[in-house]
């Protein structure tokens, strides 16, 4: 399996080459094209408990309910796909866990296991989800991002807007806390923010889709 | 306080590394990380004082919101027991600018494009006249002056063009432009048919000598393509 990233860092598309008998697990409505030798098999998610647990992670991850998982068969092919924000995709090579946020997980090689986590929580006074994905495994796992990719080696505690976080090792601890009073909280347009302690990597995204949101959804017409 | 812009021109990031008693000021919304020592204080701007003053001061806000599409709050960011950082983006896709402003000239920007600025400048709320709250696009701006820095933001990419004589531009792409030049609103074509077939409404027709900055994307044409696709 070969992956190989194009067009970064504002409209990236990721190209999977894979040979016979390989797979890649992708989001729902990922693909841009694909080879006529590869094989799509849509399933719910089952990888942890039926059909009922994946309603559940469509209604509370907002992640699709369905998983599209392309097959190599007898012959090589490739599969391009391309997320839905504007922005950067990273390839992470997997060997461990990972806490990724959920709509930031593109697809993986079978060999990675993703796990629902509901680490967070749907923010109340923005309607800024927040709710993790744990993928566990070795092999490559494709992320994107809402604007530029920016990795964070954080040694000391460190504040990040939970609309900005993409993924992070589980070596670090986080909390979810008020940015300052309550009042800042209510007022101050950030909500809760994510305190990170420990030592670990972080990826973080320049755009935050709960603000891009308010700025463009107010102007669309009622539902 | 040292700066720095991350991620020109697409997606824009602005990194600030302040000193204790230095503050940042940054509209709501925009914090994309600080470290634990920062403190915010939160406040609607304005720099009316009094009972009467207050109200008034919250009322623009208001206005800035409903209005502007700016956000109605201003955080001012300083670090405490040491030195601090806060890093801030835009809702926006698109470029950043880091303007300089000094005693005698000042920017008048459009209110969804300010993003942060250094405690010194001073931001007054002006009316862009009944014209501008009939158009589509935002009834007033925003008008930067004193001394210090301000960050601007671009939806798309950011141009500098220098006026000399006039100049026309649509005013879903005006970000800022000096104080300088005189400006008015008015439609694109003559009468009303016009705006109509032509898709273009209010523009800014700009005349004199100075620095105008506009964008490459506008968000009422966003809007306009993405309705059409949205479900039903």
């Amino acid at each position: 399996m070969e992956i190989k990233l194009e067009h970064r860092p504002a409209y990236s598309m990721a190209t999977v080459h894979l040979n016979p008998s390989e797979s890649f697990r992708a989001e729902s409505g990922a693909m841009v094209g694909m080879s006529a030798e590869l094989e799509m098999e849509t399933s719910s998610r089952t990888q942890k408990g039926g059909v009922l647990k994946g309603l559940a992670r469509k209604l509370l991850t907002g992640e699709s309910f369905f998983l599209n998982t392309f097959h190599a068969r007898n012959a090589a092919g490739h599969v391009m796909l391309s997320p839905a924000n504007v922005g950067d995709l990273a390839l992470h090579p997997l060997d461990g866990e990972l806490l990724v946020q959920s709509t930031c997980y593109v697809g993986s090689a079978p060999s990675v296991e993703i796990q629902t986590k509901i680490g967070g929580f749907k923010n109340f006074f923005g309607g800024k989800g927040f709710f993790m994905l744990k993928a566990v495994g070795k092999g490559p796992l494709l992320l994107s991002a809402f604007g530029a990719i920016l990795e964070v080696e954080v040694t000391e505690p460190f504040i990040i807007d939970t609309g900005h976080i993409v993924a992070f090792e589980p070596t670090l601890d986080f909390k979810i806390r008020k940015v300052g009073s309550w009042f800042s909280t209510f007022f101050s347009g950030e909500g809760f923010v994510c305190h990170f302690t420990g030592r670990g990597k972080l990826w973080i995204q320049s755009r935050n889709p709960g603000e891009f949101g308010s700025i463009v959804g107010p102007k669309l017409p009622p539902r | 306080m040292q700066h720095e812009l991350l991620f020109k021109p697409s997606f824009a990031m602005a990194k600030f590394h302040l000193e204790p008693g230095e503050s940042i000021i940054a509209e709501g919304g925009s914090m994309v990380g600080m470290s634990p020592n920062m403190s915010i204080k939160t406040s609607i701007g304005g720099t009316r004082q009094g009972f009467f003053g207050k109200f008034f001061n919250f009322f623009v806000a208001l206005a800035r919101k409903f209005l502007g599409g700016e956000s109605m709050f201003f955080n001012t960011y300083t670090p405490t027991g040491g030195p601090g950082m806060v890093w801030v983006a835009p809702g926006m896709v698109g470029d950043m600018e880091a303007l300089p402003l000094s005693a005698g000239m000042s920017l008048i920007i459009q209110p969804g494009s300010f993003v942060a600025c250094t405690p010194g400048v001073v931001l007054k709320t002006r009316w862009g006249g009944l014209r501008s709250i009939l158009g589509r696009e935002g009834a007033f701006l925003l008008e930067a002056s004193g001394e210090g820095t301000i960050w601007v933001n671009s939806y798309g990419g950011m141009k500098e063009i220098a006026v000399d004589g006039t100049f026309i531009v649509d005013t879903g792409h005006m970000v800022c432009f000096d104080s300088s030049l005189n400006y008015r609103l008015r439609m694109a074509g003559k009468g009303v048919m016009t705006a109509f077939k032509s898709g273009e409404g209010l523009v800014f027709e700009f005349s004199g000598k100075g620095r105008l900055f506009i964008q490459s994307r506008n968000l009422a044409t966003l809007v306009s393509w993405i309705t059409p696709a949205l479900p039903a």
